[in-house]
Parts: structure tokens; sequence; C-alpha cells
């Protein structure tokens, strides 16, 4: 068992899988030479050869391109996308040409590519370096979408995208590159669309995903404490295909649900969960489903603000407390 | 405006029941005000004063000196303002408080029997807890009541079902439907006017399966059924029948009636809502398709609630199929007034040994077991081990595939 950070664990899954299958190839801006501007992709060009991983100029067009190019003709190529915000440049290449090609030829193309990116917030990058696009992936009928929260399951779910069939947009939360986790030795190879329960509890569920999954935790340490309120947290892990399943047997049993989410308020993923669970388990609600999530704004860059917009540990408590009398 | 209000004998502690009026301190027509000493009560732990709660004039003193009073039983009534008279609490009071007698100042509403809702309580039901009180059956003031006017969330419907003496506590009253008490009545009616035996024999369908599989789509695609072992029992049921006739009868005044027709009953389940047993009449004059089909289409009949009283009336013999459930032996109950019923249960690959004159042999064969429930009245056990050894004869040997290769030819023409 190694002691891994998030960062660490990216090159690890990456490295796991190029070492598995010939087929596999990286591509993105700074990814070779220089190890990744997030430092997550060192040691790849020295262990795999220039052939398999290699620096793209400053084009996301180009890289999408590429990709798809790549996975069309018999590769499995994993691509960068920087800055998720940056998938507003290529959007077109992934919504309508990757996500539709499966069922426009009818299955005869199939791409089985993965394209990973540092998402989210935290780190004071500003509004156009922080955003949490996981939505915008979501909301497009063909892309599969991932978004892990620890070493572990950086390595074990973006194996599993790199081996699944179809477009995977593998989120990584770039406010948690830093964080260390166990991750056990030997090929790890999770399963998509495979929801986590990382704590048990009866009185509330609450559902988060990627950086919101640590700060549920410790808000559900303190509801303990301080309220005796116990909380199962879920981590979704997998956004599509979605674990509807976990979700709705714990709601069943706890009667509450909140998510916390990293996104802005409007149509995150909670409002599908959410949307969900009133749907299928109405009749085992013991109160009103509610959403912790940013505001409905473009993320500040300034340290107090950004802390203030994202959902703190103390929002978190403070909301469900306001809600469980 | 005036109205009256009761004041009652409150709990003067924790296990106190009841307490003796010893002197009333005020009579009728005295005016009385809150908190000012109306009575003397003794109880067997104190003696004590009850003040009055209320502000008025004592209109009767309901309860004389010298009697004893349950506590929440009426003691006085005195007559307010109107206001103040509804707003009574219920018999039985609050125990922790001694007097216990709070005036509300709003007026609730009419309250149910017993039971009245704390005026500001929170009444918005959750779907959750809706549905429990539902399911339940529980009395929402009482809720209210014991959630102490808070909202009523699943947890406090949960602590309210865990009380002693409150019924239902982990459990769901579903009552039973007409068909459900009617099989309900016919079971427990036929176990005590017939006395049951169970005969068991195992059986080889290998040679059926074969041929079943062989034939099955081509028999489904000229009789629209599927062809499954039941209408092989049947008709090897029907076949032994007719050599063992007094298992197709019914007891009567101190006789066996045996009757001539063999109309064979099968069992169909219909969910959790009970059993019928739609009827064949005739079964030894249809030729094997057409058994089959009938079979299937009275089940699929009585599946849809469709069935006519003729359908489920006439009936000579039984033949229930568990074998779709893959249990080993059914010991079924018997349909009354027939006198026997046969459960096919699961046939499945077994290792069986074939003996033969210089060597056993293991073979792998599909085998299930025939268990017969007969009326011990009507024959006795060699009987019934003879007819179920036709059975099986007739399953294991005979030329089944007469009967797809040249359709409308019976065994027994």
């Amino acid at each position: 068992m190694a002691q891994l950070t998030c960062r660490e664990a990216v090159a690890h899954g990456i490295a796991q899988e190029m070492a598995a299958d010939e087929r596999v190839h990286f591509i993105g801006e700074d990814v070779a030479e220089a190890g990744g501007v997030f430092k997550t992709t060192g040691g790849l060009l020295e262990r795999f050869g220039a052939d398999r991983v290699r620096d793209t100029p400053i084009s996301e067009e180009a890289i999408v391109g590429a990709v798809m190019g790549a996975a069309m003709t018999g590769l499995r190529p994993i691509g960068e996308i920087m800055f998720s915000d940056f998938f507003a440049t290529c959007w077109d290449l992934i919504a309508n040409q990757i996500a539709k090609t499966r069922y426009m030829t009818d299955g005869q193309v199939s791409l089985p590519l993965v394209i990973r990116t540092a998402n989210g917030g935290g780190v004071r990058f500003g509004a156009q370096h922080s955003q949490s696009v996981e939505n915008w992936a979501m909301a497009v009928p063909g892309l599969k979408v991932v978004a892990p929260s620890t070493p572990r399951d950086i390595v074990g779910l973006l194996a599993a995208s790199v081996r699944d069939p179809d477009p995977v947009i593998f989120c990584e939360p770039k406010g948690l590159y830093a964080a260390k986790g166990d991750v056990p030795e030997g090929e790890i190879v999770d399963e998509l669309g495979t929801a986590r329960v990382v704590r048990q509890g009866e009185d509330l569920t609450l559902v988060a995903l990627a950086a919101m999954v640590p700060r549920a935790l410790a808000a559900a340490e303190e509801l303990a404490a301080e309220d005796g309120a116990e909380a199962t947290v879920i981590d979704v892990r997998s956004l599509v295909p979605l674990d509807t399943d976990t979700i709705l047997r714990s709601v069943r049993s706890t009667s509450r649900l909140f998510t916390v989410e990293e996104n802005p308020r409007l149509c995150g993923w909670g409002a599908e969960i959410t949307s969900i669970v009133a749907e299928e388990a109405f009749y085992d609600l013991d109160g009103p489903l509610v959403r912790i999530t940013a505001p409905h704004i473009p993320l500040p860059s300034a340290a107090a603000l950004e802390d203030l917009a994202i959902p703190s540990v103390a929002r978190i408590v403070e909301t469900v407390r306001k809600h469980i009398r | 405006m005036t109205g009256t209000f009761h004041l009652r004998m409150p709990q003067l502690g924790e296990t106190v029941e009841e307490g003796t009026v010893v002197t009333w301190l005020k009579g009728p027509g005295d005016p009385v005000r809150v908190d000012e000493p109306l009575l003397e009560v003794a109880t067997d732990k104190v003696d004590t004063e009850i003040p009055s709660t209320v502000e008025g004039v004592v209109d009767r003193l309901v309860a004389h000196e010298g009697e004893t009073v349950a506590v929440g039983g009426v003691l006085a009534e005195i007559l307010v303002e109107a206001g103040d008279a509804a707003a009574e609490t219920p018999p039985g009071g609050t125990p922790a408080s001694g007097v216990g007698l709070d005036v509300r100042k709003e007026a609730p509403e009419t309250p149910a029997e017993g039971a009245v809702v704390p005026p500001e309580a929170d009444l918005r039901l959750s779907p959750v807890v809706s549905r429990l009180v539902d399911q339940h059956g529980l009395d929402l003031a009482e809720l209210s009541r014991f959630s102490g006017g808070d909202r009523i969330t699943k947890k406090v419907v949960a602590a309210y079902l865990d009380q002693p003496g409150i019924a239902a506590s982990g459990s769901e009253t579903v009552p039973f439907s007409r068909l459900r008490q009617r099989t309900a009545e016919h079971m427990v009616r036929s176990k005590t006017v017939s006395p049951h035996v169970l005969s068991v024999i195992e059986v080889d369908f290998e040679n059926v399966e074969r041929l079943r599989l062989a034939r099955r789509d081509a028999f489904h695609r000229e009789y629209g059924v599927n062809l499954t072992l039941l209408p092989f029992v049947a008709s090897a049921l029907v076949t032994a029948l007719q050599d063992y006739p007094r298992l197709n009868a019914s007891v009567g005044d101190n006789a066996l009636v045996l009757h001539h027709a063999i109309n064979l009953a099968i069992a169909v389940n219909l969910d959790a809502e009970g059993l019928v047993a739609p009827v064949i009449k005739n079964t030894a004059s249809l030729p094997f398709p057409y058994l089959a089909q009938g079979a299937a289409q009275l089940a699929a009949t009585a599946r849809e609630g469709k069935l006519a009283a003729d359908d489920v009336s006439g009936g000579t013999f039984t033949i229930s199929n568990q074998g779709p459930y893959g249990t080993l032996i059914t010991a079924p109950i018997i349909n009354q007034p027939q006198v026997a019923i046969v459960s096919m249960d699961g046939v499945r690959k077994r290792p069986v040994v074939f003996e033969y004159p210089d060597r056993d042999e293991i073979a792998v064969r599909h085998t299930g077991c025939l268990a017969m429930s007969w009326d011990h009245r009507a024959v006795d056990g060699a009987y019934a081990a003879a007819f179920l050894q036709g059975v099986k004869r007739e399953i294991e040997t005979r030329q089944w595939s007469a009967h797809f290769d040249a359709p409308g030819l019976s065994p027994r023409s």
C-alpha cells in the first residue's frame, strides 16, 4: 500500500494503462517534457517515449480532434484539456462529433477515448480557470462523465475509463491534487457507474462529488458530534452512468437528502439527482430535498470570496442543521 | 358571554390514579380566581389543596365530599368567559405538573374522542409520515400530541409505534381479499374433513423432457401455447385414474361416490391473492395437444380474472404444478369434495443408477417427485402407492411421440 497524492495518482493511473495496452497514447499541452502544469504527468515521456506521449500546440481543438481521429483509427487515446474551462473552445468537437459518432454511424465507429481535465476551483485561479464543468458534459447524450475524489479512485476510474469503449470525460479535482490517500499495490481497475458509500448514518444522506466529498465527510463528523445526527455520505464518482440504486436505497432508509455541489446553483448534477429521488422515492421523504451549491456567479479569485462561494464545511453543517430539526 | 369550564382531578403523583374529595372550600355561586384553592383532596400519598385554574363563578359541585374520583374525572363546573371554557385539556391532563390544567387562549377544532390537537401544532405531513400514518392506521391528533405539537417526523412515528401497548409496531395489517378469504376457509375445511396422507414417488422425466424440448417450438407454432411438463403428467394421471377409480371420487354418506368422468382441475396461483382451480371437463376424451392447450388457456383466463362459475366446478381430481419454483416435494391440500391431489415439483438433472445384469451404471437424467395428498377415508396406502406407480410407469414408458406425430390420437382410443 502506497500513500500517493492525487497528482501522483494521475501519473500512476496513466502509466498503468499505457503499460497494459500499447494502443494507449497520451497528448496534451506541456504534458510530456514539463510533466504537466499541475505536475500530474511527470515521468511518462521518459517511460513510454515520444511516440506515445506528446506535447501539443496550444489548441484544444487540435487536441480533441487528434484524439478523436486516433480513436477512430484503432488507438485508445487519452487527451488532456489543461483547465476544464477550456472545453468551451473545443466543445463542438466533443458535443457534436465525439458524442454523436457512435449513434450516427449505428455503432460502426466507436470512440474509446478519454479526455482528462483539471476541474473545479478552490485554488484562486479566478472565474475562467476554476469552473466545475462536469455538468456541461452530463447534459450531452453520448458522453460518459467521471469525477473521482481520492487517489485510489483516480487510478481505478481512469483505468475503467480507458478500457471503456465510449468517450469519457474524466474530471480531476484540481483543488485536491495535493491531497493524499492510500493506493494499493498492483493493478487497480474500478467500475464506472458505481457510487461509493464512504460513511454510514441513519439520519440523513449527503451526496457529494469530487472536492466536495472530503467536505461532506467533515461536515458529517461535526453533525454527529454536535447535533447527534448521523449522516450517510455518498461519493457519486460517476455522473454518467449514474448509480441511482445506491442513492435511492440510502434515501429510502434515511428519508433526507442533501447534495453538496461545487458547481453554480442552476442545473448542477444535484438538480438531476434530487429530481430522480423526488420521482422515485417521494413517499419515503421526511423533508425537502436540499441542494448545497455555490451561488450562481462566476467564481471570485480573492481567497476569502472564493471560500464564501464554494460550499464550506461550515455552510454544509449549517444548512443541514437548519433542515433536520 | 359565559361558558362552562370543567375542573378535573389532576394527577397528583406519578403513580396516583385517583383522589378522594375531603372538603369543598367553595360552593355554588361563589366567585373564584385563578390559583385560588377550591377543594381539599386526599390520595394515598398526599393530602393537598386543588386550586381553580380559571377565573369565574362556581356553578355546580359535581363530586361530593367523600367521593373518590379518578384522575381526569370532573370535580366541579365553573362558569367562565366563553373563550376560557372551550379550551379544556383532555382527561388525563399532563402527569408532570401538580395541577396540570392549562387554559389555552385559543379554541382548537372540535376534539375527537379523547384527543385534542395542540393549537399551535405543526400538522404538515411529509410524504413518508403520510404513508406511515396510512399504513398503520394512526390518529393524527394522537401523534401530534405525542410529538408535543412539533412537526411529526419519521422518528416521531417510529417512537410512537415503539411504545408498549401500541399495536402494529413492526407489522402492517393487510386485509384479506375475498378470494384470499375463500381460499383460507377452504383450506381449513379441507384439512378438517379429510385425513390427509402424503405419498411421494420419484419419476424419471428424461424421455419426456427430451421430447418436450425437441417438439416445443413446433407445438407452439401449431397450438399457440407453451409446452410444459404439466400436460404430460396430467395425461399420465388421467390414464392411471382409469385403473384406480377410487381416487377419482368423493366421500359420501359412509360411501365412496365414484365419478365416471375424469374432470381434471389445474391449480393456478394468482400471486398473493389466492388459488383457483379451473377444470378441464372430460379430460380422458381430450387428445394430448388439446389437453395441453386447454390447461394453458384455463390458466391464462384464471390470471385475467375471467373464469366463469362453470369453469371451477365439477372437478374430480386436482394437479398443482410447483415445478417452476424448484421445490422438492409439496404436500398439497385436497380440493374438496375430491379425495386426492397431486403436486408436481421441480424437475432437474440428477445422477441416476441404472441396473444391468452384470453391472450398475450412473447416468444423468431429469428427475422429479410427484407428491400426492390423499384422503384416508377413501383409500389406503397400498392403493395410493400403486396408483402413483401407474402414473410413473405411464410417464416413463409411454410412447409420447405418438401424440405429436399423429395429432388427434389419444393413447387409449
